[in-house]
């Protein structure tokens, strides 16, 4: 199915027409280029050091190192969320009310920071935490980890992910086949007229 | 200060307003386009990116305008027994920039619903008044695809051959084989040839994320290059505040705001208005006058009643060998419609067509994938994602809805948008035959996934992603019942047309996109050939 096109012919004619429609169309339009919407990284949205601290003792309980896989702090997973908490206040807030909330519950058992517990304590505060009334908190948790686990081109690498960016080459794929409907073809008309 | 006079005034930039204003300008028109969104650049999109699935969650990509709050975007509220989630985009091509691409049509008998099954409404045009126009708009769109499929009336060879199936199209193939099923692969409006000087597809998926090569057939790269090659305008940062008319109740244009919230007033001698099922019922119950104190073309208090969108299911079979469902284009890659036509021996009237989907990326498998059940954490967590990753088939039964004047989007009291125009509420809830007609689907869905070979069945159980904005101005012969005419003109208002999702009688089973674009442009011919008693 793919075309016999050169990436650069594509490019040109394609991809390359198009950013010319749209540069010339937006053109009278000052205030509308892409880079406006742009989150640029503010520091003071750092993950404080606490908060990095039981942030990377949370996060290799939910993903640990198993079956030939890494846990989520080889990883730079911690390092990819505090980009992303540097880069949109809505990530920051998020983090700072689950890690806030896992630290409360830790110490109202044991008095101890959630990263002085032990592996096998941590998971159990974490078994309480992802049930109501926490479990708001335990889902954001672990979505915001998986997310930092996921966008690793190294763990791509290891499930057999390949990405490929739409402005770039796409897959291979078997062509269609249309003997796959031989059956279906035989099937005798399967709609209503209606007049 | 009131600028020069247009013959038509569109408002909205999707599918209809695309369609309608290419037509018109390719006729002879002078048309002018309001969109409210701004152009969107192939570099913007987030399938250019590696971290495209966190739009699943939140940012400027998001489906929903509630959580992404561009600019652009107007809030909209959710209220009913089973509240929508509203998507869409506000953009110049609209919500086809993040549309799938797939591109069916509707059966004959969807046109004739109340007199086939005695429920719902016939439409005022019959299969046989929209055929020329699936071409015409086929043709303008581009369209991969095969005919021959016997469960639906034949049709031209697709000016592209279909996409490939992957390996889950062939898995599931098998498995409705062995039933003894109806299944076809799919029309999309996603070329698989160079086509109008647009390159073919090359299989990247994420298509919802935008087409950064423009093979999807995102009306910014079909209609929009060529109407203004032909002359039309199109203002973008233009949000339509209100339709305005003139002593006589004709519509004499529209007051809009600029991006700096500055007002304008664009005269037009006549008005079509193509926002979505959500947006166009906003905008003609924003639009008060002495004249039309209840809003424009809403005498019969009809604008906003039987607001439609397709019930669903997303039913995902896990597979010991690898099904890749992540990789290829997005876009419907098959389909079955065996269960299409009425049967009242299942338990409800209609029926539905069952979608063969791809998925998206590993981050979303992990995050519970489209049945909502994320991967568990802890030590099992790398089994467990290697189980359904990349080993899934997805099949989505979607139902037909029915109109029912309870469900309906009306202006919120208390929410407003930038410039003040109150918000868009939706009230909604799923019909007793629409949760036994997807229940129906997931059963079936189940047995095509265990006949094709799944180890495992997982279920979302019926859920409301409001994608199809359907039935609030709807076509109709009757005044009493309906918003407008079989030419999409308002009843109330001579030089008034609606064309869009609002304007559907049913919802039919199907993706709607393909049959706004035909309506769109069989409109914009009645306008032409109407225009001197307008």
């Amino acid at each position: 199915m793919k075309g016999k096109w050169s990436r650069r012919k594509f490019l040109k004619t394609g991809l390359g027409s198009t950013l010319a429609l749209g540069s010339g169309t937006v053109a009278g339009l000052a205030t509308a280029k892409a880079g406006a919407r742009e989150k640029s990284r503010d520091p003071s949205r750092n993950l404080s050091s606490a908060q990095r601290e039981t942030l990377r003792a949370a996060i290799d309980e939910i993903i640990p190192a198993a079956d030939g896989m890494p846990a989520a702090s080889q990883v730079g997973a911690v390092e990819y969320l505090d980009r992303q908490a540097q880069t949109d206040p809505s990530v920051q807030k998020d983090l700072a009310a689950s890690l806030a909330a896992l630290e409360n519950l830790g110490r109202g058992k044991s008095r101890k920071r959630f990263s002085a517990l032990s592996r096998a304590e941590r998971v159990a505060a974490l078994k309480v935490f992802e049930k109501p009334p926490h479990d708001s908190h335990f889902a954001a948790l672990r979505d915001y980890v998986y997310e930092s686990y996921y966008n690793q081109p190294a763990v791509w690498k290891l499930i057999g992910y390949e990405f490929h960016p739409t402005n770039a080459s796409g897959p291979l794929m078997k062509p269609f086949d249309e003997s796959v409907l031989a059956k279906v073809r035989k099937m005798p008309k399967r709609y209503r007229e209606a007049i | 200060m009131p600028e020069d006079r247009v013959d038509v005034l569109v408002v909205g930039s999707g599918p209809a307003g695309a369609a309608v204003t290419k037509r018109l300008a390719d006729l002879g028109a002078k048309v002018m386009c309001l969109e409210q969104g701004d152009w969107v650049k192939p570099e913007e999109y987030p399938s250019t990116r590696p971290e495209w699935e966190i739009q699943l969650k939140r940012g400027p990509f998001h489906f929903s305008p509630n959580v992404r709050k561009r600019p652009e975007d107007y809030p909209i509220v959710s209220a009913g027994t089973h509240p929508p989630n509203i998507l869409m985009f506000n953009a110049v091509g609209g919500s086809s920039l993040h549309w799938t691409g797939h591109f069916p049509r509707f059966h004959p008998s969807d046109f004739r619903v109340k007199t086939l099954d005695g429920v719902g409404d016939d439409w005022p045009i019959r299969y046989e008044d929209l055929e020329p126009y699936y071409d015409m708009n086929d043709g303008e769109m581009g369209v991969s695809g095969l005919a021959g499929d016997p469960a639906n009336p034949p049709r031209k060879e697709r000016p592209t051959p279909p996409l490939p199936l992957g390996v889950l199209g062939e898995t599931i193939g098998r498995g409705f084989d062995k039933l003894g099923w109806h299944w076809w692969v799919s029309d999309n409006a996603i070329i698989s040839r160079i086509y109008d000087g647009r390159p073919a597809c090359e299989l990247h998926g994420k298509c919802m994320f935008g087409c950064a090569i423009g093979a999807k057939a995102s009306t910014d790269v079909t209609y929009w290059p060529k109407a203004l090659k032909k002359g039309a305008a199109l203002k973008t940062w233009a949000r339509v505040r209100e339709i305005t008319v003139d002593p006589q109740g004709r519509a004499s244009g529209a007051l809009y705001y600029d991006r700096e919230g500055k007002i304008h007033e664009q005269p037009a001698r006549i008005v079509v208005v193509c926002c979505t099922g959500v947006g166009t019922p906003r905008l003609l119950l924003n639009s008060k006058s002495k004249l039309f104190p209840q809003g424009l073309a809403n005498t019969a208090g009809q604008v906003g009643k039987n607001f439609m969108i397709h019930p669903f299911r997303f039913v995902e079979g896990l597979f010991e060998e690898r099904t890749d469902s992540h990789i290829g284009p997005f876009g419907i890659a098959g389909f079955s419609q065996e269960f299409y036509e009425t049967d009242l021996s299942r338990g409800f009237v209609r029926g539905y067509t069952t979608f063969l989907e791809r998925s998206f990326g590993p981050l979303h498998h992990a995050w519970g994938s489209f049945v909502g059940k994320p991967v568990p954490w802890g030590d099992d967590h790398h089994r467990v994602f290697r189980r359904r990753f990349p080993h899934v088939i997805r099949l989505t039964p979607m139902g037909e809805d029915l109109p029912d004047e309870r469900n309906r989007v009306e202006l919120d009291p208390e929410v407003k948008d930038s410039n003040g125009i109150p918000a868009a509420r939706v009230v909604y809830s799923y019909s007793e035959n629409s949760i036994k007609m997807i229940e129906h689907g997931y059963r079936t869905s189940k047995a095509a996934l265990e006949a094709a070979g799944a180890i495992e069945v997982l279920d979302s159980g019926i859920i409301a992603p409001a994608f199809h904005l359907l039935g609030t101005a709807r076509m109709g012969n009757a005044p009493r019942t309906s918003v407008v005419n079989a030419w999409h003109q308002a009843h109330d208002v001579k030089n008034l047309f609606v064309v869009d999702g609002s304007s559907f009688t049913t919802s039919a089973a199907v993706n709607p996109t393909s049959t706004i674009g035909a309506l769109a442009l069989r409109c914009a011919q009645g306008i032409w050939e109407r225009r001197r008693d307008l």
